[in-house]
């Protein structure tokens, strides 16, 4: 009998004891919010070149020429294109060099044909970029040139332009 | 044995009349004690509130994403995100008295990713939000936004001291979102939609 009742004020301490413990948990709370927050990134893209330059052969001292190049400015975001140019070979180097010159441009500026990070200006979506590669032979090119070529090496590279203005506001900080 | 006769009859008449509905007039009277005991309610509500219809999101690319169940387009849409870009908008907290009877603590703010969302994004989306005390624009929490879609992320002011919403009060809560300059190509095109949730807890007997 004495058992019984010590268990039974056991059970009753404990459930007091877990009243009481739940009880000091359970404060009123509400909660509200704000739904269908929406962060989408834009986009920085190119499309394929609708132009490209092509091979020249058998180019005679005092020949001249022109090929074009354009491409599509397809990202989402506001963006500097910009070019990378470089040219090699042994005509370029012939003859004591400076007989094969080339010359690039977009109708408004000249680039040069060895320079990187050359900027064309802010494009947005659906600008299309048009470059037109000029170049000649002298016609005093000498024999030394016979055979010889050259090759010019173009990338078109775009980079966001908002938050990314240098101090003067002609191009980007970085290009990556 | 006269005496007797008149307590007999006296006795009859007055149970004679007893029982034909007459009264007999006592004094007395009562009184009841009632007590009732009635729970409080908590609730709050929150809105976008930068000068704009609502319901709708605070965040939004385009007019037609922030626009209202009416179809009010929203006016603040931050167009597309670019590394770099940062926007803030405002969320005001109401404790109204149409529903609640308590003064609140604000607590903590979540938020919840929507399905199709692209979560990573949301690791270079860092979210700041501030509130006023003593009407200096303080920081109250901060993170990445994917630290906000974890869990709840705690609010408090510097000093450690606790966010007041007062019975028929409201605040203004302002979230300001920066994304990373440091965001890489893989973030391009992505998406993320998610809901932010307020939580407050009662101010009475919790200090």
């Amino acid at each position: 009998m004495l058992a019984k009742r010590i268990s039974m004020s056991l059970l009753a301490i404990a459930m007091v004891s877990l009243v009481v413990s739940a009880s000091s948990f359970a404060l009123f709370s509400a909660q509200s919010g704000n739904a269908n927050n929406t962060f989408t990134a834009g986009t920085v893209t190119l499309g394929t070149p609708m132009t490209d330059f092509a091979t020249v052969n058998n180019i005679a001292p005092g020949d001249s020429g022109s090929k074009s190049y354009s491409i599509e400015y397809t990202g989402s975001l506001d963006a500097w294109i910009g070019l990378d140019v470089s040219t090699s070979g042994d005509l370029m180097t012939c003859d004591g060099g400076g007989r094969f010159a080339t010359s690039l441009t977009d109708g408004v500026n000249t680039f040069s044909g060895n320079a990187n990070d050359q900027v064309v200006g802010v494009y947005a979506q659906g600008q299309v970029l048009n470059l037109t590669l000029n170049w000649g032979l002298d016609l005093n090119a000498g024999n030394d040139c016979q055979g010889d070529g050259a090759t010019v090496s173009l990338m078109v590279k775009a980079v966001q332009h908002r938050n990314n203005i240098n101090g003067a506001g002609t191009g980007p900080i970085s290009w990556s | 044995m006269k005496k007797k006769f008149w307590l007999v009859t006296v006795a009859a008449m007055t149970a004679i009349a007893l029982g034909m509905g007459g009264t007999m007039a006592l004094f007395s009277d009562s009184a009841t004690g009632q007590s009732d005991f009635i729970a409080g309610t908590l609730c709050i509500q929150a809105e976008r509130n930068d000068g704009e219809a609502v319901p709708g999101p605070m965040f939004y690319v385009t007019p037609q994403q922030g626009e209202t169940p009416l179809g009010i387009p929203g006016q603040y849409p931050t167009g597309l995100w670019a590394p770099g870009d940062e926007h803030q908008r405002t969320l005001t907290v109401s404790n109204p008295a149409s529903c609640s009877s308590m003064n609140a603590w604000l607590e903590s703010v979540e938020a919840s990713l929507q399905a199709g969302s692209d979560a990573d994004l949301a690791d270079k989306l860092y979210v700041e939000i501030t509130t006023p005390q003593l009407g200096v624009e303080k920081k109250v929490a901060e993170g990445w936004l994917s630290d906000f879609l974890s869990g709840p992320v705690a609010m408090s002011y510097p000093d450690g001291s606790r966010i007041p919403l007062y019975l028929t009060s409201n605040r203004h809560l302002k979230f300001n979102v920066l994304f990373d300059i440091t965001a890489d190509n893989s973030f391009q095109g992505k998406e993320l939609v998610v809901d932010f949730t307020v939580h407050a807890i009662q101010m009475d007997n919790n200090p």
